[in-house]
C-alpha cells in the first residue's frame, strides 16, 4: 500500500518535473511568458477606458486575464496532452508504467499549475504597474481560498477531458478550439458573470472559473459586490462540490476510456 | 504553370491541415462557433458598461476585428505550418526538398488558412448586419480585403523567417507580435487612448492606416486620423501592402538560406 503510494507520488513528481523543466529550459522565453498575456487583455481595458468606465472593471480584465491563463493552459496542456502523447508516441509507455494513469495526470496538472502561474501572477502584477487597478489586500486570504478551490476543480475538469480528448482523433484541436471563446463568455472573463442574466450565469457554474472568479473579484474588489452573482460563502461552497464530482468524475472516466481504447488499438494509433 | 499548380496544391495542402481532413462543412461549423462568441464576448463588456448606448462603438470595434482577423489569420497560419511541420507533422524536411521553392510551397499553405480568415472575417460582418449595423459596403471593401491578405501573407513571411530558428517559442512570437500589433493599429479602440511613447508607435504603424481604410469602405466614419482623405489612404494601404510582401519574402529567402546551413530546419522540440 506505502509502496505504491511512493511509487504514484514519483510518477505524479516525475511527470511534473518534466514541466518544471521546460520553463527552466526556456528561460529567455520567460519575459515574453510574462508580458505578452497583458497585451492581450488590455484591448479590454482600453475598452472599458473609452467608455469610461471606473477602475475597478479594468481589475475585472485583470483578474479574468490571470484565470484564461489557466484555461489555456487546462485546454492545450492537460485536455489535449493525451491526444499529443499519442501522437508523439509516450502515450502508450504511461500505460504500461507500473503507476496509475492518474498520478500521470495529476502530475500534468502540478506541473501545468507551476509553469502557468508566472504567467497568471506577471499579468496581476504588471495590471498594478501599468493600470494600477485597484486591490484590496484585506481580501487576499479569502482570495486565495477561492482561487485554490477554482484550481482543483478546473484542473479535475481539464483530468476529465484529457479522457474524452483521448477518445477524438485529429479534432482533438478543433475541439480545443471551440472551448475557448464560449468559456471565454461564459465564465465572464471580461465583464461578471450576472450581465448573462440569472438562468445562464447558472449554467455557466459548472464551469469552475466562472464562481472562481466571481468569489476572487469578490474578495479583492470590494465594490464589485453589486455585479457578485451569488454570496462568497455559497459560491465556495459550489466550488467544494464541483471540485469533489470533476475528479471523481475523471478518475471513474478515465479507466472506462483506457478500456475502451485498448480494446479498440486507440493507445496507439498515430495520426487518425 | 508549374507555379500555380504548385501554389494549388500547397494551398489544398494547407486547408487540409488546418481544417485537419475534417469534412468542409463540419470544418465550417467549427469556423462559426468562434467569431459567435467572439461578437457576444464584445456585445456583453459594452453592455455591461453602457447598456444598448453604445452601440455604435460595438459596431466599430466588429469591422476592425473582422478586417484584422484576414491578415492575423493569415499570418499566424504560416508560422503555425512551418511549426507543426517540423515539430508535430515532421514532414517539414519532405515537403522542403520536394520539387519547387520553399517559399511557393509556404505562401500556398498560407493561403488555405487565409480562406477560413476571410470566411471568419465576413461571417462577423454578417453577424453585425444581423445586430443591426448600418454598414454601407463600398467597391474598395474587396479591395482591402484583397490588401489585407497581402499583407497578411506578407507579415506571415516576416514571422515565419524567426520561426525557423524557434521551437516552443514560436507561440510567443505569434501571440506576441499580434497582439502587439491588434493594441496599435486601432482594431477595438482609438490610439489616442494609449500611453504617450505608445501613440507614437501606433502613428507610425502603417496597418493602423490599413484598419482605418478597410473601416471606411465599409462606410464608418472615422474616430481618429479625420484629416487623410479615404482616396490617400487607397494608395497607403497599397504601399503598406507592398512594402509589406518584398520585405516579407526577401526576409524568408534570407532566414531559409541560415536555416538550412545552421540545421534549424530539423530542429525538434517538445515538453
Amino acid at each position: 500500500m506505502i509502496k505504491n503510494l511512493i511509487l504514484n507520488i514519483r510518477a505524479c513528481l516525475g511527470r511534473a518535473q518534466v514541466r518544471f523543466i521546460g520553463l527552466k529550459r526556456d528561460l529567455y522565453w520567460i519575459p515574453f511568458d510574462v508580458l505578452l498575456p497583458l497585451l492581450g487583455v488590455s484591448t479590454f481595458i482600453f475598452i472599458y477606458k473609452s467608455l469610461k468606465m471606473p477602475p475597478i472593471t479594468y481589475t475585472f480584465v485583470i483578474l479574468g486575464g490571470s484565470m484564461i491563463s489557466y484555461w489555456l493552459n487546462i485546454l492545450w496542456s492537460m485536455a489535449s496532452q493525451l491526444y499529443w502523447e499519442r501522437m508523439t508516441g509516450n502515450l502508450p509507455l504511461f500505460f504500461i508504467a507500473p503507476c496509475s494513469i492518474n498520478s500521470i495526470l495529476i502530475g500534468m496538472a502540478v506541473g501545468g499549475i507551476y509553469a502557468t502561474s508566472v504567467r497568471a501572477l506577471s499579468i496581476i502584477l504588471l495590471g498594478i504597474i501599468f493600470f494600477k487597478i485597484p486591490i484590496y489586500w484585506q481580501g487576499l486570504p479569502q482570495a486565495i481560498l477561492a482561487f485554490l478551490l477554482t484550481l482543483i476543480s478546473l484542473y479535475g475538469l481539464g483530468m476529465m477531458l484529457s479522457s474524452i480528448f483521448l477518445l477524438s482523433g485529429r479534432e482533438a484541436w478543433h475541439l480545443s478550439n471551440l472551448l475557448q471563446e464560449p468559456i471565454y463568455l461564459f465564465s465572464g472573463f471580461f465583464f461578471p458573470i450576472k450581465t448573462l442574466g440569472f438562468w445562464v450565469a447558472s449554467l455557466a457554474s459548472l464551469i469552475p472559473a466562472s464562481l472562481g472568479l466571481d468569489s476572487l473579484r469578490q474578495s479583492l474588489i470590494p465594490e464589485s459586490k453589486p455585479f457578485a452573482f451569488l454570496s462568497f460563502e455559497i459560491e465556495i461552497t459550489i466550488l467544494c462540490i464541483l471540485s469533489i464530482i470533476y475528479i471523481y468524475m475523471s478518475f471513474i472516466l478515465v479507466k472506462k476510456i483506457e478500456k475502451i481504447a485498448r480494446r479498440e488499438g486507440r493507445l496507439i494509433t498515430r495520426w487518425q | 504553370m508549374a507555379i500555380i499548380k504548385r501554389l494549388y496544391y500547397s494551398f489544398v495542402l494547407g486547408w487540409k491541415i488546418w481544417s485537419e481532413w475534417a469534412q468542409w462543412w463540419i470544418f465550417f461549423g467549427y469556423l462559426l462557433i468562434r467569431p459567435i462568441f467572439g461578437v457576444a464576448i464584445f456585445y456583453m463588456v459594452i453592455y455591461f458598461a453602457q447598456g444598448n448606448k453604445a452601440m455604435n462603438l460595438f459596431f466599430w470595434i466588429l469591422a476592425g476585428n473582422a478586417l484584422f482577423q484576414i491578415l492575423s489569420g493569415t499570418s499566424t497560419g504560416m508560422v503555425w505550418t512551418i511549426f507543426d511541420d517540423r515539430n508535430f507533422y515532421e514532414t517539414l524536411i519532405p515537403i522542403y526538398i520536394s520539387p519547387g521553392s520553399f517559399l511557393e510551397k509556404i505562401i500556398g499553405r498560407s493561403l488555405g488558412v487565409g480562406v477560413t480568415g476571410i470566411f471568419t472575417s465576413f461571417f462577423i460582418l454578417f453577424l453585425a448586419f444581423l445586430l443591426g449595423a448600418n454598414y454601407s459596403i463600398k467597391p474598395s471593401f474587396f479591395y482591402y480585403v484583397l490588401l489585407f491578405l497581402l499583407t497578411g501573407i506578407g507579415f506571415g513571411l516576416i514571422l515565419a523567417s524567426f520561426s525557423l530558428f524557434m521551437g516552443e517559442g514560436a507561440g510567443y512570437l505569434i501571440e506576441g507580435t499580434i497582439s502587439a500589433l491588434q493594441l496599435i493599429s486601432g482594431v477595438s479602440f482609438t490610439p489616442q487612448l494609449l500611453p504617450t511613447f505608445l501613440q507614437k508607435i501606433a502613428f507610425i504603424n502603417p496597418f493602423l492606416y490599413l484598419i482605418e481604410g478597410g473601416r471606411r469602405s465599409l462606410g464608418l466614419s472615422s474616430f481618429f486620423i479625420k484629416e487623410i482623405s479615404s482616396e490617400r489612404l487607397v494608395y497607403y494601404s497599397l504601399l503598406t501592402s507592398l512594402l509589406t510582401i518584398t520585405i516579407g519574402i526577401a526576409t524568408f529567402l534570407i532566414s531559409e538560406k541560415i536555416a538550412r546551413r545552421n540545421g534549424a530546419l530539423t530542429r525538434k522540440t517538445n515538453y
